[in-house]
């Protein structure tokens, strides 16, 4: 019963690189989660993002001189295994590699960027036959900032910024349908940041002194939401499945307190188009999906890249 | 298969897309001379870009300070440059600053880590408070 889709389907939520040395996530997405009936997926995967164009704060979008090469590189583990009847427990663990290449500056830096837990409850469970009723999840995530922040950050380009640098919290739902050969996923996901202070490095460097000191400040990122609309086609007795998905997400400005001012940044928002091919051979698949920030033109305050991701699956049944 | 064509040829023909047209220009940068004043100071800071200003690449500034005479300002002062990118909240790799004479002096490690809108800070310190500071903004 389109088993094969729901496979498919927990790899375009398990993880990807993000633009953006200094932003890091724009909203995770969803991670790894079990959609079919199997007892525990494991998933590896390989992604490469390359910056293409920057989204002004006023929506006008550039495109990045060919002089210039940022690009994100993103191994990550995750997994999700079911406790019980309906509920699942889910790990994300990312490694992140950002380069920089110009014709005078060079450099990269590798890193864990942040781990991520998932707790799922299977709230619409398919009991039943039915041609129109889904399959509904409900999720809570918990990031935490293991990976460093551009606040953080002893580089000149900011390529140690492996991470956003936040305790980030989000709760979303996911309906799945699949109705023979085709299947259709929705989901909706909001995101709270909590406020952290550092004692950040980019602000002071001693007067003719190449030592770096430290200022305190405190960022308060906010919230964010996101939104995916999935669908893909799998023909009979070929083991292959295509899709395609749009994927919304926003965040709201950052609050920076300094010891003497305040400032408020722009929020960022993005619509891209992911496509994507995936062959199963029994309980494993093997993906390969594109996806592009920069199709829709629809981007705000924010780096825009493309996106190549490989991945393997495997699934334990129950 | 035929509802899926019908929604892939919607999803291409949704109007403009940079990446389908190619579309966007290339970002240049100009060179921009530029005056500011300290008012509690009584400095003016007059800039000029030695290298740059340049996105991603190391950009060099040459700041002269001057007094209300209309010389070099020969006093002892507390100096620093900041770069912040108001709408983006973060700022870039702490600038080195390094006197060549009295008054003048040379910003070194100038890193715009992305196009947009940044504030350069220029700032005067009694001690570990900030006195004053004034903001010169560019659109890179």
């Amino acid at each position: 019963m389109g088993t094969r889709a729901l496979i498919i389907l927990a790899f375009l939520f398990s993880g990807r690189a993000y633009a953006g040395a200094c932003c890091g996530a724009v909203g995770a997405g969803l991670s790894s989660m079990i959609l079919g009936d199997f007892k525990s997926v494991y998933n590896f995967s390989y992604t490469n993002t390359g910056v293409s164009h920057d989204a002004m704060a006023s929506g006008d979008i550039l495109r990045r001189s060919g002089d210039t090469q940022e690009v994100f590189e993103g191994l990550v583990f995750s997994g999700a295994h079911l406790v019980s009847t309906y509920w699942q427990l889910g790990v994300n663990i990312p490694i992140r590699l950002n380069t920089f290449n110009s014709n005078t500056t060079s450099e990269s830096s590798i890193g864990i960027g942040d781990i991520s837990a998932q707790v799922t409850y299977e709230f619409l469970p398919e009991l039943s036959y039915s041609a129109w009723k889904p399959k509904g999840f409900l999720y809570f995530s918990q990031t935490l900032p293991t990976g460093g922040s551009v606040y953080e950050s002893k580089k000149p380009l900011a390529t140690d910024a492996v991470g956003r640098g936040f305790y980030r919290s989000a709760a979303g739902v996911v309906f799945v349908k699949v109705v023979g050969e085709y299947d259709f996923l929705g989901s909706l996901e909001a995101s709270y940041e909590i406020k952290r202070s550092f004692d950040s490095t980019v602000l002071n460097k001693s007067f003719n002194s190449k030592e770096l000191s430290s200022t305190s400040i405190s960022v308060t990122p906010g919230f964010g939401a996101s939104s995916v609309i999935s669908f893909g086609y799998s023909p009979k007795n070929i083991g292959f499945r295509f899709g395609s998905s749009i994927n919304y997400r926003y965040r709201s400005g950052r609050k920076i307190e300094f010891k003497n001012e305040v400032s408020h940044a722009f929020s960022m928002g993005l619509l891209n188009l992911g496509l994507n091919m995936s062959y199963i051979h029994e309980l494993t698949s093997f993906n390969l999906s594109f996806i592009d920030d920069s199709f829709f033109g629809t981007a705000k305050n924010m780096a825009l890249a493309k996106t190549i991701g490989l991945s393997v699956s495997q699934f334990i049944d129950l | 298969m035929k509802l899926l064509g019908i929604l892939l040829f919607l999803l291409v023909g949704c109007g403009e897309s940079p990446f389908l047209n190619d579309e966007g220009e290339l970002r240049s940068v100009q060179a921009v001379e530029s005056e500011l004043y300290l008012k509690d100071s009584e400095v003016s800071i007059n800039t000029f870009w030695q290298e740059g200003p340049y996105v991603f690449d190391e950009s060099k500034i040459l700041i002269i300070l001057q007094g209300s005479n209309g010389t070099t300002y020969r006093e002892e002062i507390s100096f620093k440059v900041k770069l912040w990118m108001p709408g983006m909240g973060h700022g870039s790799f702490p600038v080195t600053l390094e006197k060549i004479a009295d008054g003048v002096f040379l910003a070194s490690e100038v890193f715009f880590t992305m196009p947009g809108y940044w504030d350069i800070h220029f700032q005067v310190f009694d001690g570990e408070a900030l006195k004053e500071e004034v903001k010169w903004g560019l659109e890179l």
